[in-house]
C-alpha cells in the first residue's frame, strides 16, 4: 500500500476544510513516493502523523507510544490542552466538522479513504465524543465502488496493532530498547510475532487444539451417554487406566523380550560355529553340575547320619553297663531288704518288751497278763535273737556304702539308652551309591577337560554363561509377561463388563463415537504436523530477521570495527555481538539503530506493504547516523514518510541531500494571530503534472 | 588357664586326646556327627574301644611329628558333657586295670587310651569314611544297635 495523497479538513492546528483545506500530495513523478514535512516543535508534524492513524483506525493515542493504553484523543473539546481532534478555530465558528481523506494505492487499484466526524443533528454544540457521528467510507477510483466493510479492509492491509512497528516515533525509539531485555515487554514480542505472520500459524495450532478439545468432549459425551451411573463411568475409567498401562508394559516387554531373543541367538550362532568345544563344554558343565548335585546329596546323608549318630556311643555301652546296672540293683535290694527286716525286728522287740512290761499292745492294745515264767524266758529269748539279728544286718545294710552305690546307679543310668541305629545302615547304603556316582562322573569330567584347552574352555564357558544368564533372564522376563498378560486378560475383561453395564449400543460404540474417536486421532496428528510447521517457520523468519537486521545494523553503525553483528534469540531478545563474540548493550544511540535495523527488518520480512512513517526519526541518533539511517531509508524499495524536527535535518539540507528521493518535500509553518493555526508550504515538488 | 593347667589331672581334669595315629581319620569320622563334630566322634570311638575292649597304651602311640600331631578332643569335662561321670564308668565296667592303681593313671589318659583304640577298630574295619557303618551290624557285639 502507498499513500498518493493526504487531505486534512478542520484536523487539529489544520483549519480549514474543502477549498482551505490543507492537502499533501505524495503523487511523483517516475513513481517517488517519499515524503519529507519538516517542522520545529508544536508547529503539527505529530498531528500530520497522526492524522493516517485516525484516517485507517478511527481514533489517535494520546501518546504515540499509547498504542495499548487504550487512552484517545478526544473528537471535539474547546481547549488547546485537551489536544481534540477538531479544530479549535472551527468548533468556535460552530464547524463542527473533521475529516481526514487518504488517497492510497493497494494491489493493483486506487482507492479512496474517507473518515470524518460531523456533530450529530440534535447537537447544537457537541462537547462530547457522544455528539459526534462517525463517517467512513472507501471508494474503489477506477470503478466508483464503495468498499463493503471499510474497517475490515484496512485491517487486511494492516492490522490496527501492528501499526506500531510502521508508524512510529523516533523520540520513543527506547520503548523498542526493551527488545533487549529478556523479560520486558512481553506484547511487545508478542506483536513481533504477528508482524512476521507466526500467529496464523500459532493460531491455527490453537485452534487445532480446540477442536480437539471439543471432540474430547464430545467423546466424552458419548461415554457419559454410554455409562448407567457416574459409578460404572468412574470404574470403566480405572479399570482402563490400568488396562492401558498393563497394555504399554506388556508392548515394550515384548521388545525387551526380542532384544534377549536376539542376543541369545548371537550366542547360539557362536557356540554352533564353535561346536566340538562347546559340547565338550556343556558336559564339562553337566558333569560339575552333577558333581555338584551329588556331593550336596552327600552332604544331606551325611546330615542325615548325623541325625543318627549322635548318641551311639550310649547305645554302644548300654549292654555293659545295664550288666553293672542290674548288680547294682541287686545289691541296693539286698541293702533295702536288710533296712526293712531290721525295721520289723525293732518293732516285733517293741511288742515282745510290753508283753513282758504288761503294757498294751502297740498295735491293737491289747494287755497280755499273768505271764509265765516260762513264757517270759521264751519273749526274752526271742528278744536277743532279734538283736543278734539287728545287729548283723546293721553291719550288712551299709557295705558298700549305700549312698555310693545310688551315686553310681545315678551315673550309669544316664548313660544307658533304647536307641538303635536301624536307620544309619540304609543311608550309609545311598552315600555309597552316591559317593561311586560322584567317583564315575569325576572320570567323565576329567576325559572331557582334557579334549579342550584352557584357553577355549575360558571363551566356550564365557559364552555358556552368558547363554545360561540369557535364558534365565528370557525365562525371567516371560515369567513377568505371562503374569501381566493374566492382569490385562483381567482388566479387560473388568472394562468390557462395565462397557456392557454401561448400556449404549449394547456396550459397543456407536458410529457417531467411533467417528469422533476417528477426528480425534486425525486433529492429533494435525496438531503436531502444525505444530512442527510453525516451529520451522518461527526459525526461518527469526533467522531471516537476524540476518536482514544485522545487516542494517552494520551498514549504519559507526562501530563497525567493535561489532559484528546482531543476535537475536527465539523469544526476541536482542542482542550486540562484538567481534570477540561477546554481548553488548550498546549506547542510546547504537540501540536506536539496532531499533531502527530490527523495525526495518520486521517489516521487511512480514510481507505487508505499507509505508514507513517516521515522526522526529533522528531524536535519539547524532548526525552522522542521521544522514546515514535516512539515506538508507530512501534508498529501499519503500514507502517512507520522515517528519524531522529542524535540528535534526534543516529543510534546506534535507532538500539537498534527499529531495531528489523524495515526490515532495514541505515545511509546516504557523499562522494566525495568536500563531494557533498550521499549515504547510511546499518546498521541493517532483509531483505528477 | 594354660596348657599344663589343662594338662593337670587334679586342677582340670585334664585333655582328652587321640594318638597321631589317628588324627586324620577321627577328623574324617567326624563328618558323620553334628557339631561338636571331634567330640562327638571321639565318644564313638571311645565306646567302640571299650566295647571291644580296644586300649592302646600312651606309650604304644606313635610320636608327634610336625604333619601329624595329636588331636586335642576336649577338656574332661566338656567331654563328659558335664553330665556324664566316665570315672564311674571306667571304675563299674572294670576297665582299671591293677597298673592304673599303682600308676593313679589319671581317667583323662584312659579315657585317650580308648578313643585310640576304637579309632584304631574303626579304622581297620573302614568305618571311619563313612562307608562301612554296617560293620558294627555284623559284629555280635554291637547286636543291639540294630534291632531288625
Amino acid at each position: 500500500m502507498q499513500i498518493l495523497k493526504i487531505t486534512l479538513n478542520n484536523w487539529q492546528g489544520y483549519y480549514g476544510s474543502g477549498k482551505k483545506s490543507t492537502i499533501i500530495d505524495v503523487r511523483g513523478m517516475s513513481g517517488k513516493r517519499n515524503l519529507i514535512v519538516y517542522g520545529q516543535n508544536t508547529h503539527g508534524k505529530t498531528a500530520l502523523w497522526q492524522s493516517i492513524q485516525y484516517a485507517f483506525y478511527g481514533r489517535v493515542n494520546k501518546r504515540k507510544t499509547g498504542w495499548e493504553d487504550g487512552k484517545y484523543k478526544p473528537l471535539v473539546g474547546s481547549e488547546t490542552h485537551l489536544e481534540p481532534l477538531l479544530n479549535i478555530r472551527a468548533y468556535e465558528e460552530k464547524d463542527f466538522s473533521f475529516s481526514v481523506e487518504l488517497e492510497f494505492e493497494h494491489g493493483d487499484h486506487r482507492y479512496q479513504l474517507i473518515r470524518s466526524h460531523v456533530a450529530k443533528k440534535d447537537i447544537d454544540i457537541p462537547r462530547q465524543d457522544r455528539h459526534m457521528r462517525a463517517s467512513f467510507v472507501i471508494r474503489n477510483l477506477e470503478n466508483s465502488s464503495f468498499i463493503p466493510e471499510p474497517e475490515k479492509f484496512i485491517q487486511s492491509i494492516l492490522p490496527e496493532r501492528l501499526a506500531q512497528f510502521f508508524m512510529f516515533d523516533g523520540e520513543r525509539l527506547d520503548a523498542y530498547r526493551k527488545l533487549f531485555e529478556e523479560d520486558r515487554d512481553i506484547k511487545l514480542k508478542e506483536y513481533i510475532g504477528h508482524v512476521l505472520r507466526m500467529p496464523v500459524l500459532v493460531d491455527g495450532v490453537y485452534d487445532l487444539d480446540k477442536l480437539f478439545s471439543s471432540a474430547k468432549q464430545k467423546e466424552k459425551k458419548f461415554i457419559v451417554d454410554r455409562s448407567k451411573s457416574a459409578e460404572f463411568l468412574n470404574d470403566y475409567n480405572l479399570w482402563k487406566g490400568k488396562k492401558d498401562e498393563i497394555d504399554e508394559v506388556i508392548k515394550q516387554r515384548e521388545l525387551d523380550i526380542l532384544q534377549l531373543k536376539d542376543e541369545l541367538s548371537d550366542v547360539d550362532a557362536w557356540l554352533n560355529e564353535n561346536d566340538s568345544g562347546a559340547e565338550a563344554m556343556a558336559k564339562i558343565d553337566i558333569f560339575e553340575e552333577q558333581i555338584e548335585d551329588l556331593e550336596g546329596e552327600v552332604e544331606s546323608f551325611k546330615i542325615q547320619m548325623r541325625r543318627e549318630l549322635p548318641n551311639s556311643w550310649r547305645a554302644i555301652l548300654t549292654p555293659r553297663v545295664n550288666v553293672r546296672l542290674e548288680m547294682l540293683g541287686t545289691e541296693i535290694e539286698r541293702q533295702e531288704q536288710e533296712n526293712r527286716e531290721i525295721g520289723s525286728l525293732e518293732t516285733s522287740n517293741l511288742a515282745l518288751n510290753n508283753q513282758l512290761d504288761g503294757n498294751p499292745c502297740s498295735t491293737c492294745g491289747h494287755i497280755h497278763q499273768n505271764l509265765s515264767l516260762k513264757e517270759k524266758d521264751k519273749i526274752h529269748a526271742q528278744i536277743i535273737e532279734n538283736i543278734n539279728r539287728i545287729e548283723t544286718l546293721e553291719q550288712t545294710r551299709i557295705d558298700p556304702n549305700p549312698t555310693y552305690l545310688r551315686k553310681r546307679q545315678e551315673s550309669l543310668q544316664r548313660i544307658t539308652t533304647d536307641i538303635n541305629l536301624n536307620g544309619l545302615i540304609k543311608i550309609q547304603e545311598d552315600l555309597l551309591k552316591k559317593q561311586s556316582k560322584i567317583r564315575s562322573t569325576k572320570q567323565l569330567l576329567k576325559k572331557a577337560m582334557e579334549k579342550i584347552t584352557s584357553e577355549a574352555r575360558g571363551r566356550v564357558q564365557q559364552f555358556l554363561s552368558e547363554k545360561t544368564k540369557l535364558t534365565k533372564e528370557i525365562g525371567r522376563v516371560e515369567g513377568d509377561q505371562d503374569a501381566d498378560k493374566k492382569l490385562q486378560q483381567e482388566y479387560e475383561s473388568k472394562t468390557r463388563s462395565l462397557l456392557e453395564k454401561m448400556g449404549g449400543s449394547a456396550g459397543k460404540k456407536t458410529r457417531a463415537h467411533l467417528n469422533i474417536e476417528k477426528k480425534l486421532k486425525i486433529t492429533k496428528e494435525l496438531r503436531d504436523i502444525w505444530e512442527d510447521v510453525r516451529e520451522h517457520h518461527s526459525e526461518a523468519m527469526r533467522s531471516k530477521v537476524e540476518e536482514h537486521s544485522s545487516d542494517v545494523f552494520m551498514d549504519l553503525t559507526n562501530m563497525s570495527s567493535t561489532y559484528s553483528r546482531l543476535s537475536i534469540k527465539p523469544n526476541f531478545e536482542i542482542s550486540i555481538i562484538t567481534k570477540k563474540g561477546k554481548r553488548d548493550a550498546g549506547s542510546s544511540g547504537q540501540s536506536a539503530l539496532v531499533a531502527y535495523s530490527i523495525l526495518d527488518a520486521l517489516t521487511q520480512m512480514s510481507g505487508i506493504h505499507f509505508p514507513l512513517i517516521i515522526d522526529t526519526p533522528g531524536r535519539s541518533l547524532d548526525d552522522d547516523h542521521v544522514m546515514g539511517l535516512f539515506s538508507y531509508l530512501f534508498n529501499t524499495d519503500r514507502q517512507v514518510f520522515l517528519f524531522p524536527e529542524g535540528k535534526e535535518l534543516k529543510p534546506d539540507i534535507g532538500d539537498e541531500k534527499f529531495g531528489s528521493n523524495c515526490a515532495a518535500t514541505y515545511e509546516i509553518k504557523k499562522s494566525g494571530d495568536d500563531g494557533s493555526d498550521s499549515y504547510i508550504e511546499g518546498r521541493i515538488k517532483n509531483l505528477e503534472t | 588357664m594354660t596348657k599344663n593347667n589343662l594338662d593337670d589331672p587334679s586342677q582340670s581334669g585334664g585333655i582328652v586326646t587321640c594318638a597321631a595315629d589317628y588324627s586324620q581319620e577321627i577328623g574324617e569320622l567326624g563328618e558323620f556327627f553334628e557339631s561338636p563334630q571331634l567330640a562327638n566322634a571321639a565318644r564313638f570311638a571311645f565306646a567302640i574301644g571299650i566295647q571291644k575292649n580296644e586300649r592302646v597304651y600312651k606309650k604304644d602311640w606313635k610320636k608327634q611329628t610336625k604333619k601329624l600331631k595329636q588331636r586335642t578332643i576336649a577338656h574332661l569335662g566338656q567331654f563328659e558333657l558335664n553330665r556324664y561321670d566316665f570315672k564311674v564308668l571306667i571304675e563299674m565296667l572294670d576297665l582299671y586295670e591293677e597298673a592304673d592303681k599303682e600308676n593313679d593313671t589319671p581317667v583323662n589318659t584312659i579315657i585317650s587310651e580308648y578313643i585310640t583304640g576304637g579309632m584304631k577298630w574303626i579304622t581297620e574295619q573302614d568305618i571311619h569314611k563313612g562307608g562301612n557303618f554296617s560293620a558294627l551290624k555284623s559284629d555280635k557285639q554291637f547286636s543291639n544297635l540294630f534291632t531288625d
